[in-house]
């Protein structure tokens, strides 16, 4: 060893061991957009997610170091700028949070970008249910679905579509966007079924609107993803508390989601997790 | 190596402790007994159980060792820790001494005092056993070494120690102009880090969560392991001079060749076992029951807030907790703190074969834990709202004995009841963390990284394992061996590499 060191100092200078990445980049908030009384965009600078991040992935969020780990959806990136977007519900318990986020700040962990892509293929039709809480997850979806030249279109509940730069922004992106009064979105989602020749549906909002519209696609023969909105803790497959039976098998939301094939999921029981979870 | 004043076994100073007592008057000194909290207080409390040996104590227990020339119990340490040699210091007063023998082979002392399984290594060696007598308290001493190391240096408070910058304090070796990563914080990863840092290597560790520690934070509750024990060991790797990145998941945020081609020139993988194993039961999926993990982390992480809807608190519930190992040990002794009406152990098997350490399962008795043995769960029951209501149990015997050594349970033909239960928290093993796009690399049938096992070199070139990953779920202690038998052949492969260099 001692020998070793010698021909180094030989060889080499004294090499300073210097940090890999530039952590002051990073976790910091850049943008805070007001969408609405309820709902706010948020831009926060990570290189790694800005570079990384495909449609449908996902971060895991600690706005405080004591608090809890909270996932969104990533709604856009921008790899030049080290930068992605999430948006935050004050309806989804998240008030404080979002009342307590100021610009320039850093937030203590961002984790991501976790789960895996949605498969979209390019020059297809492709059909978006959203309702709720369910509609913002889907934004990434449908841009990617347009920029790929897919004919999409989007029924989504009125509710949700009430925040208008959300709407704006999936019209921008759509051929047609349906809002509907939210116990019509069923009958509206099987009239637009009925009609067109729709290659793929992607769906997102509460189990029980999901297993019926599932049920009906699975019918027609038309292929169905849902993404599903589970609650996590560590966001990495060791806890087991977004567990959902797909095609009979246990699959974690977090490591292997968020999307699945909506034919395949078991419904019944993911609504009773969730009823009594969230 | 071992002539230097602190561990030669010939220096006077040793000769001399040696002779100060016979080894009648030695071994007629009775085991020591580690001072716990009274069993109706610790349940109200998340405090450490075990307080320590006070001075007094230590000194007398170091005593007991017989300082033997040919000691079994480094040969039943996976790290080989030079017992005799800081028992002795012990002995002879020079506590700040003892903890400096330990830290040559060992990173985590504080951790391994308190939850190493010492009775069935070094102390199972130790020369007492063979006389049929208790063996010395090593894992008491170890822990007390490291404590009084700490009440003396003091506490590094957690907060500091979860700051992203690292402060290099000392620099133990030379820094060579070669760095590695490390993929995992826990023990393995540590004691790994730890020992390619004294060699004089720039070293990374990358962790996923939040916390730095691995089973260590996540897994390992606060009464048996305080969480700032651990955040002051890992404070004194940084201030060797380790980097560690947290929110890192290497495959998503980083992939493996993003890190080769960053300049890190060897990789040790110790992502552990830590994906939880189910039962495969009906009634799994209901609200209410829980994996050992999901209850842990929550517990030990984030509080009893996280239960939301799902129970505030567990006061007046009926808690099982299925399996026997340290982990569900643990699961149930959080029960009871969290003020469970029943807290109940279902074990398979017999009360002689549940693999958990023997303190832990005497400490839970202490505390009104009920342990049902030769039962296996076969279904659980959901009342009208869809909640967890009971669960059907399957009454169990022994029979031959199993590839484990241990005698299979067989089911009772008719033998099912029902029990009611409000909680299930399913504890029935772990299956490895599966590296995320890791090409190259063998992984055999159980998920776990083939090595070679002298060197925990895997298939792939640069990349070596160890731990859980590799030897499935075991213990703290054997992931640390790993670590240091991974550190030793790295440096060697990278000595051997750098003594070919011609200029």
């Amino acid at each position: 060893m001692h020998i070793l060191i010698k021909l180094l100092n030989f060889g080499f200078d004294e090499t300073s061991y210097t940090t890999l990445l530039t952590i002051s980049e990073m976790n910091e908030v850049i943008n805070i957009s007001p969408y609405s009384e309820k709902t706010a965009r948020i831009r926060i600078s990570h290189p790694q997610v800005a570079e990384k991040s495909r449609p449908g992935q996902f971060v895991i969020v600690k706005f405080d170091s004591e608090g809890q780990r909270i996932p969104f959806s990533i709604i856009d990136t921008y790899p030049e700028e080290g930068t992605f977007d999430i948006i935050i519900h004050r309806a989804a318990g998240l008030d404080e949070i979002l009342s307590n986020l100021n610009i320039g700040e850093k937030i203590p962990d961002v984790l991501g970008p976790l789960g895996y892509p949605a498969v979209i293929e390019p020059e297809t039709h492709i059909l978006f249910f959203g309702d709720g809480a369910g509609v913002v997850p889907l934004m990434p979806l449908i841009k990617a679905a347009h920029s790929k030249r897919c004919k999409v279109n989007a029924v989504l509940s009125e509710y949700s579509s009430r925040t208008q730069c959300v709407l704006k922004e999936i019209q921008r992106n759509c051929e047609t966007v349906v809002t509907v009064a939210d116990e019509d979105l069923f009958t509206t989602a099987m009239h637009i079924i009925g009609e067109e020749k729709i290659d793929k549906v992607f769906m997102s909002g509460p189990s029980l609107l999901m297993k019926k519209l599932a049920y009906e696609t699975k019918e027609r023969g038309i292929a169905a993803d849902c993404l599903l909105n589970m609650l996590m803790i560590d966001g990495i497959g060791l806890c087991g508390i977004c567990r959902v039976i797909v095609g009979g098998e246990r699959k974690q939301t977090c490591t292997d989601g968020p999307l699945f094939d909506a034919h395949l999921v078991d419904f019944d029981q993911l609504f009773n997790r969730q009823r009594l979870f969230v | 190596m071992n002539n230097d004043a602190l561990t030669d076994r010939n220096k006077e100073w040793r000769v001399k402790l040696r002779d100060r007592m016979s080894l009648k008057q030695r071994t007629s000194i009775p085991r020591v007994k580690m001072p716990e909290l009274d069993p109706s207080y610790r349940v109200t409390t998340e405090a450490e159980v075990n307080e320590g040996l006070s001075l007094s104590q230590a000194v007398l227990e170091a005593t007991r060792c017989l300082d033997c020339a040919d000691p079994g119990c480094i040969k039943g340490c996976p790290v080989h820790n030079d017992i005799p040699g800081f028992i002795k210091n012990i002995e002879r007063r020079e506590y700040p001494e003892s903890i400096k023998v330990l830290n040559r082979t060992t990173v985590l002392p504080a951790v391994c005092g308190r939850v190493c399984p010492q009775e069935n290594q070094c102390e199972a060696s130790c020369i007492y056993v063979k006389m049929g007598k208790k063996p010395v308290a090593i894992g008491h001493l170890e822990r007390f070494a490291a404590d009084f190391e700490r009440e003396i240096t003091g506490y590094v408070p957690a907060e500091k120690c979860n700051e992203i910058e690292s402060e290099v304090d000392i620099t133990p070796r030379q820094l060579l102009p070669i760095k590695v990563a490390v993929i995992g914080s826990g023990p393995s990863g540590l004691s790994f880090a730890g020992d390619m840092r004294m060699r004089g290597y720039g070293v990374t560790v990358f962790e996923a969560l939040s916390r730095l520690g691995g089973v260590l934070k996540y897994g390992i509750p606060e009464f048996c392991l305080p969480n700032k024990i651990v955040d002051h060991e890992i404070s004194k790797l940084r201030k060797l001079g380790v980097e560690f990145r947290k929110d890192t998941f290497i495959g998503k945020t980083l992939t493996y060749k993003e890190l080769l081609d960053m300049g890190f020139q060897g990789v040790y993988i110790a992502t552990g076992a830590g994906k939880p194993r189910f039962m495969d039961i009906p009634g799994e999926n209901l609200p209410g029951v829980m994996t050992a993990n999901e209850y842990l982390i929550r517990l030990n992480c984030l509080g009893p807030s996280i239960f939301g809807i799902n129970g505030v608190s567990l006061d007046g519930k009926r808690v099982a907790v299925i399996g026997g190992g340290n982990t569900a040990i643990d699961a149930v002794r959080y029960a009871v703190r969290q003020g469970a009406d029943r807290a109940m152990i279902i074990y398979r098997r017999g009360m002689e074969e549940m693999p958990a350490r023997q303190e832990e399962i005497r400490h839970a008795l202490e505390e009104g834990v009920e342990i049902i043995t030769l039962t296996n769960p076969i279904e659980y029951l959901s009342d009208d709202r869809g909640r967890l209501r009971a669960m059907r149990v399957q009454k169990m015997r022994l029979g031959q004995p199993d590839s484990s050594g241990r005698r299979r349970p067989e089911p009772i033909e008719g033998a099912i009841e029902e029990m009611d239960v409000d909680l299930v928290v399913e504890s029935v093993g772990y299956l490895p963390n599966p590296p995320l796009m890791l090409d190259g690399v063998d992984i055999n049938h159980r998920g776990e990284i083939v090595v070679d096992e002298t060197s925990m070199k895997s298939s792939a070139s640069a990349i070596y394992a160890g731990g859980d990953i590799v030897r499935g779920p075991a213990t703290v202690i054997l992931a640390m061996g790993d670590g240091r038998k991974a550190a030793a052949s790295m440096s060697a492969a990278f000595e051997k590499a750098m003594g070919n260099i011609k200029l």
